[in-house]
């Protein structure tokens, strides 16, 4: 089994960290808040580590693109449109209301043909996509992957557009700017010794619509459990390289 | 990537046939499952491919809601495949996986939400629901039928179902679980038929998928779930012998126009199996039959194969089921093997094509078993 490590971990806020050269991006002001947020994520992690992602590129990296809800503005939108019979809807919002847009834009905009997965899976979605990405990592399937994932919480009015992206670059080999290594992940639906042990707990059914994202600070958490709202506990274990 | 991992059971609901016995014969007989008479008659006047919802018994006051008709015909799918495959029983119930594609999951919640923000003016964020996920039919279901292994599901568009049967395979092949059930689904409601009205993909007509006449889609529904296991090498269920994805990076809705992307695909997927274009023997194309789509995929496919004789576009008579098309055709191109057993065509090997809005394209090319 090949052993799985973490080459970046970035993570961006739309309004905060609104990097100079994305307005300049073709395609930018069509973009949903939660594409922006994509790609905003993406710049600042290229920016930090260019060769990265040519590597990435060069490896035919798989992209894991996941949120819980997706492009809820987009998909609000059109829905809105046809409750009030505002017919035809807008062709922007429905081409844009698809999960994989994010995807499609982000490889537009990197001139990459990496395979990209959008995955929904509800609360879990973040946790789900890195103990697939590694799983297959540690099989040798793929020797890197990209995982992003992305909330949006914008109201339906544009002005208001708010989101936050995460990304993480997870590679079969140890390099210089390897800074953790995953030591294991698993799940299971019987709550068990491990799961009570110290480390970050989070639970969907005191969420409270709150999201738990992977990365503090562009660090995993050492130790995390997550619990869905029907039992399901995913766990992950991660070493720092020192 | 060789592996013994085959296709052991399916069942399904669709308007082509809700059986494997059903999509058989009509496959046979050149049915078409589509009509200008559905539940969405007032709204849309092209064709639509509609499942016999009265023969899964679920009644007609019983499928304006979209989510709730798509959990019941999922539970109703799943019975059947059951019944057909013993899948739960024969394995522990964290040795099996599910793994769904899907895109319309979840839209009664936004029509609900879409509701709540008129009359009571809350945040959006306060209105957010577990149900208005893609991922809300996979969670359910794995919850009523005590599956305990990995629960994924996929929303990239009409490659929804392709990619979640491939990561299904890998899933199996790695040894992660024993057995994964596929399922891909996609019901029809006014989001899907309003969308690809809005940009004017619908044919007025029946489709006809690469041909001179074509003029866009005609949507349908589907649900199909199929059983991905190990098999002895002998045993003649289909096998996946290689896949290739990539995302085109060229246009959100359209491919690229002299069709490089699905060109790339298919021959990485050719490159994985360690075949010959010569060597495939029959080819279940995207074929949406919009303009775009099919001079793209058949410029593809004539400049790796030499010409289109090979095609054979169904969706001609199942309608576009976009997330779950993939997972129809994969078991269509499965029973097509089957024929080249009795010398219906030359070999045994068959490309399915999946290319879904975003660029997302996936080509699968299917072994018959026992070789």
């Amino acid at each position: 089994m090949n052993n799985v490590f973490l080459q970046a971990g970035v993570s961006a806020e739309l309004k905060l960290d609104d990097h100079p050269t994305l307005r300049l991006m073709p395609m930018w002001r069509r973009m949903t808040a939660l594409q922006k947020s994509v790609m905003s994520v993406l710049v600042k992690a290229v920016t930090l580590d260019p060769a990265l992602f040519e590597h990435l590129k060069h490896l035919d990296a798989p992209i894991y693109f996941t949120s819980a809800y997706g492009e809820v503005s987009a998909m609000l939108r059109v829905t809105q449109d046809i409750e009030a019979n505002s017919l035809p809807i807008s062709p922007k919002d429905f081409q844009h209301s698809v999960l994989n847009a994010a995807i499609a834009y982000l490889c537009m905009h990197q001139q990459s043909q990496q395979p990209g997965f959008a995955l929904s899976g509800g609360y879990e979605s973040q946790d789900l996509a890195l103990h697939l990405a590694a799983r297959r990592i540690a099989a040798g399937l793929d020797s890197a992957a990209l995982i992003i994932h992305a909330h949006e919480w914008s109201d339906v009015d544009p002005k208001n557009e708010n989101a936050r992206a995460e990304l993480l670059v997870l590679s079969a080999v140890k390099e210089e700017r390897s800074r953790f290594s995953l030591q294991t992940v698993d799940q299971s639906y019987d709550r068990t010794e491990s799961s009570d042990a110290e480390g970050s707990r989070y639970d969907e059914d005191q969420a409270e619509g709150s999201i738990a994202w992977l990365l503090k600070d562009g660090r995993p958490e050492l130790k995390r459990c997550l619990r869905n709202s029907f039992g399901l506990e995913l766990r992950s274990v991660w070493q720092e390289i020192t | 990537m060789q592996s013994n991992i085959a296709i052991t059971a399916a069942a399904l609901a669709s308007s082509f046939g809700c059986s494997v016995e059903e999509l058989r014969a009509n496959l046979a007989s050149g049915h078409r499952g589509l009509s200008f008479t559905h539940r969405f008659s007032d709204k849309i006047a092209s064709p639509l491919g509609e499942i016999p919802w009265e023969t899964l018994g679920i009644p007609i006051y019983d499928r304006s809601d979209s989510d709730s008709l798509l959990i019941k015909g999922c539970q109703r799918v799943f019975n059947q495949l059951n019944d057909t495959s013993n899948i739960l029983n024969r394995f522990s119930p964290s040795r099996i996986g599910l793994f769904i594609g899907t895109t319309t999951c979840g839209i009664s919640g936004f029509f609900d939400v879409a509701r709540q923000l008129k009359s009571t003016g809350l945040a959006l964020s306060s209105l957010l629901k577990a149900d208005m996920q893609q991922a809300w039919v996979g969670r359910t279901l794995a919850d009523q039928f005590s599956i305990r292994g990995p629960v994924y599901t996929f929303s990239s568009s009409c490659a929804a179902s392709a990619q979640a049967f491939v990561m299904a395979h890998d899933a199996v092949h790695i040894g992660w679980i024993d057995a994964a059930i596929v399922l891909g689904v996609d019901i029809l409601n006014p989001v899907t038929l309003h969308g690809f009205d809005s940009l004017q993909l619908l044919d007025s007509n029946f489709c006809e998928p690469f041909t001179p006449d074509r003029g866009g889609i005609n949507l349908s529904e589907a649900i199909v779930a199929m059983v991905l296991e190990r098999e002895s090498d002998s045993a003649a269920g289909t096998r996946v012998r290689s896949y290739a994805a990539l995302t085109e990076g060229h246009h959100m809705t359209q491919p690229a126009p002299d069709g490089a992307g699905m060109k790339l695909c298919m021959e990485k997927a050719l490159r994985n199996a360690a075949l010959e274009p010569h060597e495939i023997g029959t080819i279940n194309p995207h074929g949406t039959g919009t303009l775009a789509n099919d001079e793209g995929e058949s410029l593809a496919i004539t400049q790796i194969f030499g010409d289109i004789a090979l095609v054979h576009p169904t969706k001609r008579f199942t309608g576009h089921t976009l997330g779950a098309s993939g997972a129809l055709e994969l078991l269509i191109s499965s029973l097509e093997l089957e024929k080249s057993e009795s010398g219906s065509f030359k070999n045994s090997y068959a490309l399915k094509n999946s290319f879904g809005f975003g660029g997302s394209n996936i080509s699968i090319i299917l072994q018959r078993g026992g070789l």
